[in-house]
């Protein structure tokens, strides 16, 4: 359908991610410092090699906690000498950042792009808890848009929809709380294992079924846990990423499109993006995706995870729930290991880049105690509502 | 302008205010000191046209009895000189 796919021509080169603090004392410019650092080593590079930076959303109204550090701020901070630059928060969700970046590389503007992304709830909310509403995070940007039809009915949170999002889903596919419950137990004992995840005292059943109700039929575990962290990486040009310290991670596929109103309301509300998404992703590669080794699925909120599942085509539309019941195939030694690293749910919720550093780590086989077995290709995506897009990532 | 079709020959026009719970939720979390108690927001689809929906609450009885699919009229709730509509459990089935 189209002769040429840019994604190609990009791979992942390095990753870095800073301490994940609940809070940290760090500002949010040291820990997107750390982070960024780290990646540009980790690729065998230095800083002059950057040309290119790119983040999702950008600086968000001025230093909001929900990114506070935008690339203006970080290229003069890590005083690159950049050829492209970007952010923003219109934009296929918290991928956005890797797939401009992936398309300022393939058009031939830059060679090697850090993508961040920063994140300082944590510390934000120990002072006010309404830092984190949805209405702060969008001020000034799409407020006018949509939030004005949402506020009068005390519509605060994101959790509004999420829950009604799974209660449609309860009601179409009999999904029930015990299999969606699958999602926070399985990142749990992912979490366990990860030295840098906020929670890691192994959680049961019965404490998943205590947990505090928010939103039925969504509880506390169904939500992601704020934290303060950055997450970065690398991506190269195929080419210059022959001289990279390791093995290239292909972005083989993307997937960014919305055939559907930008909506958290008149959205599909049992597919959100997530079909979309998929669709396109599977239509830009001949893999399939019984192909797929490890999924890394946002879970924000834990049915976003499951229309993930669907929408990405690693389980039949509507049968997420028997897919996840039990935890045997999402375990990681499962058919699909499942958000390895503990997910946002468990590990924190450093919001969309988590989900790749912790697929190229698996890629890479440097992912420590919680290493699954040998695979080459993973696929990450991330966003809920109208907000989603997808990678798929094959190591060489 | 109909994002279907492309016309620009729209405009307001008076609806039933009846329509039908597509999904819903209680919310039981006080986002605010005044949100003491459990509270439903819900999609609601008027009756005059598939899709037509918007988000409001379900007021007036328990937030128990609000299921999917349960038949709905429009109640205003006037804060100042705005009225906000509003949904609560209708008789007609």
């Amino acid at each position: 359908m189209f002769d040429r796919l840019f994604e190609k021509d990009v791979a992942v080169t390095g990753v870095g991610q800073s301490e994940v603090g609940r809070p940290s004392l760090k500002s949010a410019m040291r820990l997107s410092l750390d982070a960024s650092v780290e990646a540009i080593a980790d690729a065998g590079l230095r800083r002059e090699d950057i040309d290119g930076i790119a983040c999702w959303p950008g600086d968000n109204n001025n230093g909001n906690s929900f990114s506070p550090v935008g690339p203006n701020a970080l290229l003069t901070a890590l005083g690159l000498k950049v050829n492209w630059y970007g952010g923003g928060y219109e934009g296929p969700g918290p991928l956005a950042g890797v797939i401009n970046g992936a398309m300022a590389i393939a058009a031939g503007l830059c060679r090697h792009v850090l993508v961040f992304r920063t994140i300082t709830e944590s510390s934000a909310r120990a002072r006010d808890k309404g830092v984190s509403a949805l209405t702060a995070k969008t001020v000034g940007r799409d407020s006018s848009y949509f939030w004005q039809w949402y506020t009068p009915y005390n519509v605060i949170s994101a959790v509004s929809f999420m829950a009604m999002y799974a209660q449609r889903h309860f009601h179409d596919y009999g999904t029930r709380p015990e299999q969606l419950a699958q999602i926070a137990l399985t990142c749990r004992r992912n979490a366990e294992l990860n030295p840098k995840a906020l929670y890691r005292s192994p959680m049961t059943m019965d404490d998943y079924f205590a947990s505090k109700m928010i939103s039925t039929p969504l509880r506390l575990f169904d939500c992601d846990v704020h934290c303060d962290a950055s997450t970065a990486l690398i991506l190269s040009r195929v080419d210059a990423a022959r001289d990279c310290r390791q093995a290239p991670i292909r972005l083989e596929a993307v997937g960014a499109a919305l055939h559907q109103p930008w909506s958290w309301d008149q959205i599909s509300l049992t597919e959100n993006a997530a079909f979309d998404v998929g669709r396109m992703m599977w239509s830009r590669t001949d893999l399939k995706p019984k192909d797929v080794g490890s999924a890394q699925l946002y879970d924000g909120f834990s049915i976003l995870t499951m229309f993930w599942l669907e929408g990405l085509g690693l389980c039949p539309r509507g049968e997420s729930g028997p897919f996840v019941e039990g935890g045997t195939r999402i375990a990681r030694d499962g058919l699909l290991p499942l958000n390895t690293n503990g997910g946002q749910l468990s590990g924190g919720r450093t919001h969309g880049l988590g989900y790749v550093h912790e697929a190229c780590l698996q890629l890479w086989g440097r992912a420590g105690e919680r290493q699954i077995a040998p695979h080459s290709i993973s696929v990450a995506a991330a966003g809920g509502g109208p907000l989603g897009g997808s990678l798929l990532l094959v190591r060489n | 302008m109909c994002p279907n079709c492309g016309s620009f020959d729209v405009a307001p026009r008076a609806v039933s205010g009846r329509g039908r719970v597509v999904t819903f939720t209680v919310n039981r979390q006080a986002w605010t000191p005044e949100l003491t108690q459990p509270y439903v927001v819900a999609i609601v689809e008027l009756e005059e046209q598939a899709d037509l929906r918007l988000l409001s609450n379900i007021v007036g009885c328990d937030p128990g009895e609000v299921a999917i699919d349960m038949p709905v009229s429009v109640t205003f709730s006037q804060i100042e000189d705005i009225w906000i509509p509003m949904f609560e459990r209708s008789a007609r089935v």
